[in-house]
C-alpha cells in the first residue's frame, strides 16, 4: 500500500441515478493507483447518527475536465444500491460535499500469469470490481514480464479524458495492471440480476471487450434463471472438464466473481467441479477498513491448526471439518481465493 | 508540572502535579509560546497525553501509512491473552447512533504470538508502550504480567478486567474482591507501571477504583465498552450473534466523563480517560472532570488520524484560554452555578 495515495477528506463530484435505486458517484481525489477489488471507506464528513463509513468498490480512477476552460479533476467513482442509512445519506449530498474517503484499501484480485481466458461473474451491485478488472485487463492486454517498474509509476494522468459524460468510458482510460503479466487473450462476463434494471454496467463490460451473458431471475432480461447456470453451460459447451483442468483449446481460464453470498457459494462450488481457479470479492460488517478493529472477520479454512501453550507451539490436524481460523476482509481481502473460504 | 526525565516512579510527584491544578493561567507570560503537552502517568513521563485505546489501534502498523506513531503520548495495543484466541463469529460489529457495538471476542496472538511477531516492531519506537493484558485467573494475569516484564521495550501493563465479549471478561472489574486480588497478584510479579483498565458495568464504580488503589495499582484507565445491545427490526432478531456487545462512540461519552469525574473525587491516582473521544474539546473535558491523559479509541476507525486531531485540538484549547499546560487544567471542573429560584 506504500505507493498508493491516501485520501482522507474529498468533495463530491457528480452524481447520477439509474433506476430504480442505483447511483453511480464520484469524488475528487489526487490521482490514485489502485487494483481492481480494491475499496473505498466513505461517508458524509460530519455525521454522528450515521456513525459508520461503509465500504464501496472503487469501480474506476479517472481524470475529466470539468467546465467549459477544460480544467482537469480526478475523480474516484462508486456505484452502489441505496439500502440503508449510509447509501441514502450518499445519495442525497450535493456537488462540492465533503465526505471522509479514505483508500484505496484491501487486496484486489490478484491476476495470475498465464491466464488466457478471465471469466468474470457478478451478481447485482457486485458489479463494480468486475468492471473495474474488466477494464484493467483490457488495457493492460499487452503488458509482458519485466514492464512492472514502468506501470507502477504510471498514474491515471497519463490518460487524458475529456468526457464527463458516464457512459463514454472507453477501455484506454483505464491505467494498466501495477504487475508484471499476462496475455488474457479473451473475456467473458457473467452478470445477473433480479430484473433487467439490476443488471448493471453492460456497456462498460462490452466496451472493454468481454463477451457478454446476462440472466435476470425475471426473465426480463437475457436468460431467465441464474447467472451461475449460464456460467455453467457456458463452462461444459467451452469444452472445460476437471480431467483437463483447462478448456480443450488449450487456455487456462480463472474466475473473477462478486455477488451475493450465495451466487458466490455457487460459483465456488462450479469452480471446484471444473477445477477453475477462482478469486471470490468478499464483504463483511466492517468499522475501519484496514485493519485495526478486527471486526471484518471471514471464517477460512485452516489446513493446519496451530495451538502455543508455555512457550511452545504443537502443529496438529484440525480435528474436526468446523475448526476454523479468521482472516480480515479488509486487510487480507476482500478478494480470496475461493478455496479459502470456510463456508 | 512534569520537570524532564523521571528516573525512579514515585507516586507522590503524581500528586504534587495534582497540587498545581489550581494555578491560574498566566496570559501574559504564555503569549507566543507552545503549551506544555507533558504529563505523567504512573511515573512515566509522556510527552502529551493522547494515547491510543486498546483493541481500536490494531498493533500499530496499521496506522503507520498516517502518521508517525512517535508523536503519540503513548501507545496501547490490542489485549493480549495466554493463548491466541480466534475471536467471535462474526458479525462482530453492529452500527448504533453517535457509536457501534462490537464483539471481537479479544482475538489475538498470545503472549508468545505477540513477543515474536508483533513486539519487534513497537520496540523501534521511541513512545512507550503499553500493554493491555487479560487473564483467565489471577495467576494468568500475574504469568502474563511476569512475561512482559522481562521483554525489552514495554513500559507498563494496562489490566482488562473488563472486557465484556468473553465469558467471565469482566468478572474481574465488578467485584472488588477479584479486582484487588487480580491487582495485587500483578503487583507483585512486576516492577512496570500496573493500570487496570475499569468496566463501567458496575453500580458504583469508585468501589472498584478503590478496591484498584488499596492493591498498588499506579494509575486507572476508564471506560471500557457498555454492555449493549441492537436489534433489526426487518429480521426480529438481535444484530450480533451472541445478542450484546460493547458500545463505544460518542454515546458513551458522558457516561465516561462522569465515571472519571467520580472516581477522582475519591481515589488519588492519575486516570486516564476513555469513552467516546473525537476531538482536543472531547479530551479537555475528561481533564477537567480529573484526568491526567486520554485514550482515543472508536475515533480511529472513523478517521485514522484522530490521535493526531485530539491532540491538535488539546493544544490549541490550551492556547486560546491562555493555558501554558495541560497538567493545570486537571481536575479542574468548577462547581455548578447556584441554583436559582
Ligand atoms: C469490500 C466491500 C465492498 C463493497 N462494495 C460495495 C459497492 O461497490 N456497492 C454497494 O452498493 N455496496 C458495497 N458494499 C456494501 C456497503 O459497504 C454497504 O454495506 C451497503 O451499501 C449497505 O449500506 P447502508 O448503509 O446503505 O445499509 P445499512 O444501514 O448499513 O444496513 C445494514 C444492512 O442491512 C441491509 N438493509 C438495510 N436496509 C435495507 C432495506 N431497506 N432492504 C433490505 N436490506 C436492507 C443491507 O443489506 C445492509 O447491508 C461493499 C462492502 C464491502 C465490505
Ligand atoms: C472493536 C473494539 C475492540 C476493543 N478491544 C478492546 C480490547 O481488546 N481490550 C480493551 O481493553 N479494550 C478494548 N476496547 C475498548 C476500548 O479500548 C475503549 O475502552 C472503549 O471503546 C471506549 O472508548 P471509545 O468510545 O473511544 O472507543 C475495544 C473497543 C472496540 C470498539
Ligand atoms: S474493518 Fe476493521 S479490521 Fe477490517
Amino acid at each position: 500500500m506504500e505507493d498508493r495515495g491516501w485520501i482522507v477528506q474529498a468533495e463530491m463530484h457528480s452524481l447520477r441515478r439509474f433506476e430504480p435505486d442505483y447511483f453511480l458517484q464520484r469524488f475528487t481525489s489526487p490521482p490514485l493507483a489502485f487494483q481492481p477489488g480494491q475499496f473505498v471507506m466513505v461517508k458524509p464528513s460530519g455525521s454522528l447518527d450515521l456513525f459508520l463509513p461503509r465500504a464501496y468498490s472503487i469501480l474506476r480512477v479517472q481524470r475529466l475536465s470539468t467546465g467549459s476552460r477544460g480544467k482537469k479533476v480526478n475523480v474516484v467513482e462508486i456505484l452502489y444500491k441505496v439500502l440503508g442509512k449510509g447509501t441514502t445519506a450518499l445519495s442525497q449530498l450535493k456537488p462540492g460535499d465533503r465526505v471522509d474517503l479514505l483508500g484505496p484499501l484491501g487486496n484486489g484480485y490478484h491476476v495470475t500469469q498465464g491466464v488466457t481466458t478471465a471469466i468474470l461473474v457478478a451478481g447485482g451491485i457486485g458489479v463494480p470490481p468486475v468492471v473495474a478488472l474488466a477494464e484493467r485487463l483490457a488495457s493492460s492486454r499487452f503488458t509482458v514480464h519485466g514492464s512492472r517498474r514502468k506501470s507502477v509509476g504510471r498514474r491515471s494522468s497519463d490518460t487524458d479524458r475529456r468526457s464527463s459524460d458516464f457512459d463514454e468510458t472507453s477501455a484506454s482510460s483505464v491505467e494498466p495492471l501495477g504487475r508484471a503479466v499476462i496475455g488474457h487473450r479473451k473475456m467473458v462476463a457473467f452478470v445477473g440480476g433480479k430484473s433487467s434494471t439490476d443488471a448493471l454496467c453492460l456497456t462498460d463490460l462490452r466496451k472493454a471487450g468481454a463477451v457478454l451473458h446476462v440472466a435476470t431471475e425475471d426473465g426480463s432480461l437475457g436468460h431467465q434463471g441464474l447467472v451461475t447456470d449460464l456460467l455453467e453451460s457456458y463452462l461444459r459447451s467451452s469444452g472445460h472438464s476437471a480431467e483437463l483442468s483447462r478448456s480443450l483449446d488449450g487456455h487456462r481460464s480463472t474466475i473473477y466473481a462478486c455477488g451475493p453470498h450465495p451466487m458466490l457459494y455457487a460459483v465456488t462450488q462450479i469452480a471446484e467441479r471444473f477445477q477453475i481457479s477462482c478469486q471470490l470479492s468478499l464483504e463483511a460488517e466492517m468499522a475501519c477498513g484496514f485493519g485495526a478493529c478486527m471486526g471484518c472477520v471471514i471464517p477460512v479454512k485452516s489446513p493446519e491448526l496451530r495451538v502455543e501453550s508455555l512457550g511452545q507451539s504443537v502443529n496438529r490436524e484440525p480435528s474436526t471439518v468446523n475448526e476454523r481460523r479468521y482472516k480480515l476482509c479488509c486487510k487480507d481481502g476482500p478478494a480470496f481465493d475461493a478455496r479459502e473460504i470456510a463456508w | 508540572m512534569v520537570k524532564g526525565k523521571q528516573k525512579k516512579r514515585s507516586r507522590s510527584t503524581v500528586h504534587s502535579s495534582r497540587k498545581q491544578r489550581s494555578r491560574a493561567p498566566d496570559r501574559e507570560r504564555t503569549r507566543g509560546k507552545r503549551p506544555d503537552l507533558r504529563v505523567e502517568i504512573a511515573g512515566l513521563p509522556l510527552k502529551n497525553p493522547v494515547m491510543t485505546a486498546s483493541g481500536t489501534f490494531g498493533y500499530g502498523t496499521e496506522f503507520t501509512p498516517f502518521f508517525d506513531l512517535n508523536a503519540l503520548g503513548a501507545i496501547i495495543v490490542k489485549t493480549v491473552t495466554m493463548h491466541p484466541r480466534l475471536g467471535n463469529a462474526p458479525p462482530r460489529i453492529a452500527e448504533t447512533a453517535a457509536g457501534m457495538l462490537n464483539s471481537i471476542g479479544l482475538q489475538n496472538v498470545g503472549i508468545d504470538g505477540f513477543r515474536r511477531e508483533k513486539l519487534p516492531f513497537l520496540q523501534t519506537l521511541a513512545t512507550p508502550l503499553l500493554v493491555n493484558i487479560a487473564g483467565k485467573s489471577v495467576e494468568e494475569f500475574a504469568d502474563l504480567a511476569k512475561r512482559l516484564s522481562d521483554a525489552e521495550g514495554v513500559a507498563g501493563i494496562e489490566l482488562n478486567i473488563s472486557c465484556p465479549n468473553v465469558a467471565g471478561g469482566l468478572d474481574y472489574g465488578t467485584d472488588p474482591r477479584l479486582t484487588y486480588e487480580v491487582v495485587r497478584a500483578v503487583r507483585q510479579t512486576t516492577t512496570l507501571p500496573v493500570i487496570p483498565k475499569l468496566s463501567p458495568n458496575v453500580t458504583d464504580v469508585t468501589v472498584i477504583a478503590r478496591a484498584a488503589a488499596d492493591a498498588g495499582a499506579d494509575a486507572l484507565s476508564l471506560i471500557n465498552t457498555i454492555v449493549g445491545m441492537a436489534i433489526d427490526v426487518r429480521t426480529r432478531k438481535p444484530k450480533l450473534p451472541g445478542n450484546t456487545g460493547g458500545l463505544s462512540g460518542p454515546a458513551i461519552r458522558p457516561i465516561a466523563v462522569r465515571m472519571v469525574w467520580e472516581v477522582a473525587q475519591v481515589v488519588k491516582l492519575p486516570l486516564i480517560g476513555i469513552g467516546g473521544i473525537m476531538t482536543g474539546e472531547d479530551a479537555i473535558e475528561f481533564f477537567l472532570a480529573g484526568a491526567s491523559a486520554v485514550q482515543v479509541g472508536t475515533a480511529n476507525y472513523l478517521d485514522p488520524l484522530a490521535p493526531m486531531k485530539v491532540l491538535a485540538g488539546i493544544e490549541a484549547y490550551l492556547i486560546r484560554h491562555g493555558f501554558d499546560a495541560v497538567t493545570p487544567l486537571i481536575g479542574t471542573v468548577l462547581p455548578p452555578d447556584p441554583e436559582t429560584e
